[in-house]
């Protein structure tokens, strides 16, 4: 296998779906034979969330967003069974809502140092699985320092704001792209997947770019 | 994808490793994403069914299993515009 598959990912820490997207790809990932190359991107679910958002998920949701209880409480309920059945623990009732720019910060100076896969990992398990407040810097420091940040780094990256701009960046070219929802993935820079799909969705998609590349060598190959 | 993860020897960090500053990262992170094409010029694979969260942090479920998603759709025609499945 030559060189291998881009695959760009728009998420937020603080998307359910997202998680279990993550999941569903690794099992496609690891049924697929090549290589893959994965960069995240930053995108905000939610930007008028304050950092210190008083209550649950569920509360966020029915006062928030004034989406019914009966409802919110139904949803995160067939979240929690999903995120479930692929080996995570939702624990809705002590997840912190919160803003999740200053995350994205940290995701990006992870990325500068190799280490965006394991720091997106931590944040998405901190925040779901362990109810860790992810929108203060005591907490991002002790989070990113796990994963083999430099803690002093991160804290002066977080005060000087050194990856804001990376983010809006981020957020913007989703806009432009016309991203309007996440997960969002784009595979071998053609291929659009949108959503939590199924590790089978993926590996079609992982399948395909991988045809198109073998199809451009041999191109190459003839010239 | 952290390592112990499924996959982890056969995925890369796209990023750029080792590089450190905020207008050098931003640039190579706009170079980065030149190269991709709009949604809507996008070949879907998958369809518009699975679970997502919009841009207002409502998330939505997969759509009803009973309905055939599609394999491949246009992921222009998005699921955020979808009213509300749950």
């Amino acid at each position: 296998m030559s060189e291998p598959i881009s695959v760009h990912v728009w998420s937020d820490i603080s998307c359910p779906w997202c998680f279990i997207g993550k999941r569903r790809f690794e099992k496609a990932v690891q049924d697929y034979d090549g290589d893959v190359a994965v960069e995240y991107h930053s995108y905000e679910l939610s930007p008028d969330t304050p950092i210190d958002f008083e209550g649950s998920a569920a509360d966020f949701l029915a006062g928030h967003k004034g989406m019914p209880l009966e409802q919110v409480d139904q949803m995160l309920s067939q979240v929690k069974d999903l995120a479930e059945a692929e080996g995570l623990s939702y624990d809705w009732d002590n997840v912190k809502q919160t803003k999740t720019l200053k995350a994205h910060e940290v995701l990006h100076l992870a990325k500068a140092k190799g280490l965006q896969l394991d720091l997106i990992e931590k944040f998405f398990s901190a925040y779901f699985e362990h109810g860790t407040h992810v929108g203060h810097d005591d907490e991002l420091v002790t989070l990113a320092a796990e994963v083999g940040l430099d803690a002093d780094e991160v804290r002066a990256a977080l005060a000087a704001g050194t990856y804001r701009a990376a983010v809006q960046a981020d957020i913007s070219a989703a806009q432009q792209i016309g991203i309007r929802g996440v997960p969002f993935y784009i595979i071998g820079e053609k291929y659009g997947v949108s959503g939590a799909q199924s590790p089978e969705v993926f590996g079609e998609a992982l399948r395909r770019a991988s045809e198109d590349l073998t199809a451009d060598v041999a191109t190459e190959a003839v010239r | 994808m952290s390592a112990g993860q499924a996959g982890a020897a056969k995925v890369s960090v796209a990023g750029p490793a080792g590089l450190s500053g905020s207008d050098a990262f931003a640039s190579l992170s706009l170079s980065t994403l030149s190269g991709i094409v709009p949604v809507s010029a996008l070949e879907g694979v998958g369809g518009d069914g699975a679970g997502y969260c919009d841009a207002d942090g409502i998330c939505y479920p997969p759509a009803d299993q009973a309905a055939q998603t599609p394999v491949v759709s246009t992921p222009g025609s998005s699921s955020a515009e979808s009213p509300a499945r749950s």
